[in-house]
């Protein structure tokens, strides 16, 4: 029935549709009621069409028309200027971004400036949303970390609405500086150490920053960094389903997914490490730049991120080994591949930082370039070594061996505690993921052995885990060569056991007889027990084996010195600093050299210039010290003291020697004739020395000065009975170059207490073994000046010329 | 009113020319939906199956965008009009490149994993929008989403007058030219069409 009923309106019907319609295209605005006038069995039907045309009109005229309320998310702005929100003057309007209208105002109440904007609607979405930004707030601002902008204060207001109080910070953006034209590498490290740093102390608060790249991060005029916009980014895994990554992140609109993760750009779960994936991005980019993941279109550029490697040649050649490999680390596609902690990433830019001259000019760097290129003929077959024999997979944790190879990294960056420390920081990760990976405990039990060799750390605890650490790379491996070249070690640098050293370092050989490494150990133990020329000759041996060792080149110029060839030592100490620019102690003993060899205070003058322009002076003991004795030597005792003002530490500490700071001013002053200030300073001298040797008994440094202190306060027997002590606690016929030290400081008492020929005794002593002291450095020191009437010291003299 | 929208929007064009990002970022906020539907309107189911994701039509929105600096502004309706035919031919442009070669389509474009080339692709995308920003059009969606299946179901030739007239906002005159008929013929065909765009849509 109603079919039938339709079928015949359906003409009528379609006839006034089409007429209603003819005249409105004919630009006619018919009357509705008058028209339907005409059909009024119809009406209802009609009305109901011309109800539906209007509809699909507007809906067109709505796509092709811009409504003007659209523009009110936008635009508005400007109409809060000058009003007040809570106890807010809002001053200007200082940005307009993804996330909404930023604010500069005035914080009435505590008389500061803030940025204020509306909290982004997503954030304000539901309950757990906003409990979570107001919790995360009040945890940011507890951190009171220098590098984090923090939410001072949530305003809510009516359902939905509201305004985060955010501290203000002035400045250009990162990305802004990034724009402005390309950053040096310090200033980059600089910036990734502080975002690095504002990071790892979120994390360790649990907060995630999610959107960390260069419009989030602020350098404020005095170089301060300081990330922005912590909390504020929503967790993908609270959302209820996984939605297109273009809705992950509800505030960008336009712009770049450059510096997301590739577990982001899957809108997969994200965690602490997809901060430190952007963080990579950022370091990249702030070095190479351009991005490491760039295409013309933004799925393109999320295609990269999921499925390219960076390109890691854009990286200009001055960036340094450990921070390329920092960035691959940051940069490793699988998040449980990728660098955990990005505290780490601070700890290795703030080493890089504090590294003293990173780039040496460019004559040098020309030299280096040829010498790096040989390295890497040399070290391919050195590698190639490595892994034949019984190494051939140290492990199968691929992450375990990079931390091993980071770990032989800082091991052999220089002796500094940081750098040991680094080190087994490494080695122990290593182990932590394979826990069967005999190689890291050999190298581990090594860095431990060599904490306490030079002095870091003298306990026996020290010495307790690296015996620990060998013994457990021997079970895993009991025929490992590296294992017992540690048990060597763990010998002679901890217990100066020298056969058993030599036992051991004999059976690594077996296995290793190319190893340089190994043989310079060799030779280093003839040295100190006293079998100068063999030491020389191993030594000379190992460094066939491995020329490109600075630190070969520079023991073999000390083993020449102390053989006093000095002619020789010269070429040695120019090999050393010619591969390593940057080490202080080359510079310091070729100064040596030329004292001992020609007392020639000029030349030695020379070479720590030339040193103090790749080291801080001021901050290694040993350059500082010579410097100092330099000008005592040359009797320019005003300078010395000028010098000496320019350093910090109280006690110069080698590995050889100690030499409290107030010691060296009682010896000026002495010279210059201040009696008074010569004793007050040798008394502040005793009593910090005795200090010293209440916390470690057995160090004969601390004896052998303390005994001078003790004889520069006329106290003749205890002088002696100090000098005399040290002596024994470090016997020349244990150790034959460390021991005569303490020799050499007993003859300085002896002159002091006016024992002359006991003190020319012990020279000639000195004078006929291999050693340090030398006739022109007995001319020169004025610590000898009360012998040089002397007739047998004056023979002594004549010799020499 | 229009006016003040035409101010708006030459303003914005004006500064985004200038390479004013956050401009940009505003006329993307208020233009991306309307671009979104006029070509999805115009486009047609076969085409529209073929694209995969939001992100390819978001990424050419984007780079569209880019180009701003060839754009004359002379009114709003020009600005959207010019927009979305440069977007609508950017996605044809990459369809083709992606059906030439069947084999490159993994490779080179979509990666991500995602669901894969559905029709809703298009919904998702104004889905995304609707968080962006509370906008005028988004209370359509529903009745937008209606509008497209019944301009989908007409003749084809129904269908592009429509658009024509509708959406690129040609006159009788213009598309009887490009015809070669009569503007009366264009007028006649234009009211048929919309007679039976309305009665598809009732049912729809």
């Amino acid at each position: 029935m109603a079919k039938s009923n339709s079928y015949n309106q359906e003409p009528a019907l379609g006839e006034a549709v089409r007429q209603f319609i003819g005249e409105k295209l004919q630009g006619r605005e018919p009357d509705i009621d008058e028209f339907v006038k005409q059909y009024p069995e119809l009406e209802h039907q009609i009305r109901r069409k011309i109800r539906n045309l209007q509809k699909i009109d507007t809906l067109f005229d709505s796509l092709v028309q811009v409504d003007e309320s659209d523009f009110e998310d936008a635009t508005t702005g400007e109409e809060l200027v000058g009003k007040v929100v809570g106890s807010f003057e809002i001053v200007e309007m200082i940005g307009r971004g993804g996330m909404g209208v930023v604010y500069l105002a005035r914080d009435t109440k505590l008389d500061r400036s803030v940025a204020i904007k509306s909290i982004p609607s997503e954030l304000t979405d539901d309950l757990t949303t906003r409990m979570r930004l107001s919790r995360e707030a009040k945890l940011l601002a507890s951190l009171n970390h220098p590098n984090i902008a923090v939410i001072h204060d949530i305003i809510e207001q009516d359902e939905g609405t509201g305004y985060l109080v955010l501290e203000y910070v002035p400045g250009e953006t990162l990305a802004e500086r990034i724009t402005r034209g390309p950053l040096k590498l310090e200033e980059a490290l600089s910036i990734g150490r502080q975002v690095a740093e504002a990071v790892s102390a979120a994390h360790k608060k649990g907060i995630v920053h999610r959107d960390l790249k260069p419009s989030n991060i602020k350098i404020t005029p005095d170089g301060r960094v300081k990330v922005l916009d912590f909390g504020l980014a929503k967790p993908s895994s609270s959302e209820g389903k996984k939605r297109d990554i273009t809705a992950a992140e509800p505030g960008r609109v336009i712009g770049t997914p450059a510096y997301m993760s590739p577990e982001q750009a899957r809108g997969k779960e994200t965690d602490h490490r997809t901060d430190i994936w952007s963080f990579g991005c950022i370091m990249y980019q702030m070095m190479a730049a351009r991005l490491p993941f760039e295409a013309e279109t933004a799925s393109d550029t999320l295609a990269h991120i999921i499925e390219r490697q960076p390109d890691w040649e854009a990286l200009p050649q001055g960036i340094p080994v450990n921070i390329r490999a920092l960035l691959k680390r940051c940069l490793e596609k699988e998040p449980d591949k990728r660098l955990d902690d990005i505290t780490d990433a601070a700890i290795e830019i703030s080493e890089t930082l504090s590294k003293p001259e990173t780039a040496p000019p460019a004559k040098l760097r020309r030299i280096a370039m040829i010498i790096g290129a040989a390295i890497i003929i040399v070290g391919l077959s050195g590698l190639a070594q490595l892994f034949t024999s019984n190494e051939q997979y140290p492990t199968e944790n691929a992450q375990a061996y990079e931390y091993y190879l980071r770990g032989l990294e800082y091991f052999s960056r220089d002796d500094t505690e940081t750098s040991l420390e680094l080190a087994i920081r490494m080695y122990e990760k290593a182990i932590e993921l394979d826990p069967n990976f005999a190689l890291a405990y050999a190298r581990l039990s090594r860095v431990h052995s060599q904490m306490y060799w030079f002095k870091h750390d003298r306990s026996y605890a020290r010495l307790a885990l690296a015996e620990k650490a060998v013994r457990k790379a021997l079970e895993l491996n009991p025929g490992l060569p590296e294992a017992h070249h540690s048990l060597g070690c763990y010998y002679y640098w901890g217990h100066l056991d020298y056969d058993r050293a030599l036992e051991q370092f004999a059976i690594a050989r077996r296995s290793q007889p190319d190893n340089g490494q190994l043989l310079s150990k060799i030779a280093f133990v003839y040295r100190r027990q006293g079998q100068m020329d063999k030491a020389h000759v191993t030594l000379e041996k190992a460094i066939e084996l491995d020329p490109l060792d600075p630190g070969l080149s520079h023991n073999q110029g000390q083993t020449l010195i102390l053989l006093r060839k000095y002619p020789e030592a010269e070429a040695y100490f120019d090999r050393a600093i010619m591969g390593r620019p940057d080490f202080p102690a080359p510079y310091s003993w070729k100064a040596q050299l030329y004292v001992c060899w020609k007392g020639s205070t000029v030349q030695a003058r020379t070479v720590l210039e030339e040193a103090s322009k790749y080291i801080d002076a001021a901050k290694d003991d040993s350059i500082l010290l010579q410097s100092v004795l330099f000008e005592i030597f040359d009797g320019n005792y005003q300078k010395a003291l000028d010098i000496l003002s320019t350093g910090s530490s109280e006690v110069f500490e080698t590995e050889f020697l100690v030499v409290p700071r107030a010691q060296l001013y009682a010896q000026i002053n002495g010279l210059m004739g201040n009696q008074q200030l010569e004793q007050n300073y040798y008394d502040s001298t005793r009593s910090l020395l005795e200090s010293r040797i209440a916390e470690d008994p057995n160090d004969a440094r601390f004896h052998s000065k303390l005994g001078i202190a003790y004889a520069g306060l006329g106290r003749k027997e205890v002088a002696l009975l100090e000098g005399n002590l040290a002596v024994k606690l470090l016997p020349v016929t244990k150790e034959a170059w460390q021991g005569l030290y303490p020799v050499e400081d007993l003859a300085r008492i002896y002159v002091m207490v006016g024992q002359y020929d006991d003190a020319i005794d012990t020279i000639e002593y000195l004078l006929s073994r291999p050693g340090v002291l030398s006739i022109p450095l007995l001319r020169l020191d004025p610590a000898w000046a009360p012998l040089r009437d002397y007739p047998r010291f004056k023979k002594i003299i004549e010799v020499g010329k | 009113m229009r006016h003040t929208v035409d101010h708006k929007t030459r303003h914005l064009v004006t500064m985004a020319q200038d390479g004013d990002e956050s401009a940009l970022n505003q006329l993307c906020k208020v233009y991306w939906p309307r671009v979104l539907w006029i070509v999805r309107l115009r486009m047609g189911r076969e085409l529209r199956s073929k694209l995969e994701s939001v992100d390819l039509v978001q990424d050419v929105l984007f780079s569209a965008l880019k180009d701003i600096e060839h754009f004359t502004y002379q009114s709003e309706g020009d600005f959207l009009r010019w927009l979305s035919r440069i977007v609508e031919n950017r996605l044809r442009g990459h369809l083709h490149r992606l059906h030439a070669d069947k084999r490159d389509i993994r490779k080179e474009v979509r990666v991500n994993n995602h669901r894969l080339i559905t029709e809703d692709s298009f919904a998702e995308a104004l889905e995304v929008v609707d968080t962006i920003t509370p906008s005028a059009i988004m209370s359509k969606t529903e009745d937008l989403a209606r509008l497209e299946k019944a301009i989908e179901q007409l003749k084809p030739e129904y269908r592009e007058v429509i658009v024509l007239t509708k959406i690129e906002g040609l006159s009788y005159k213009e598309i009887a030219d490009r015809r070669g008929k009569s503007s009366e013929a264009v007028r006649k065909q234009l009211s048929r069409a919309l007679e039976s765009l309305i009665s598809i849509f009732e049912n729809v």
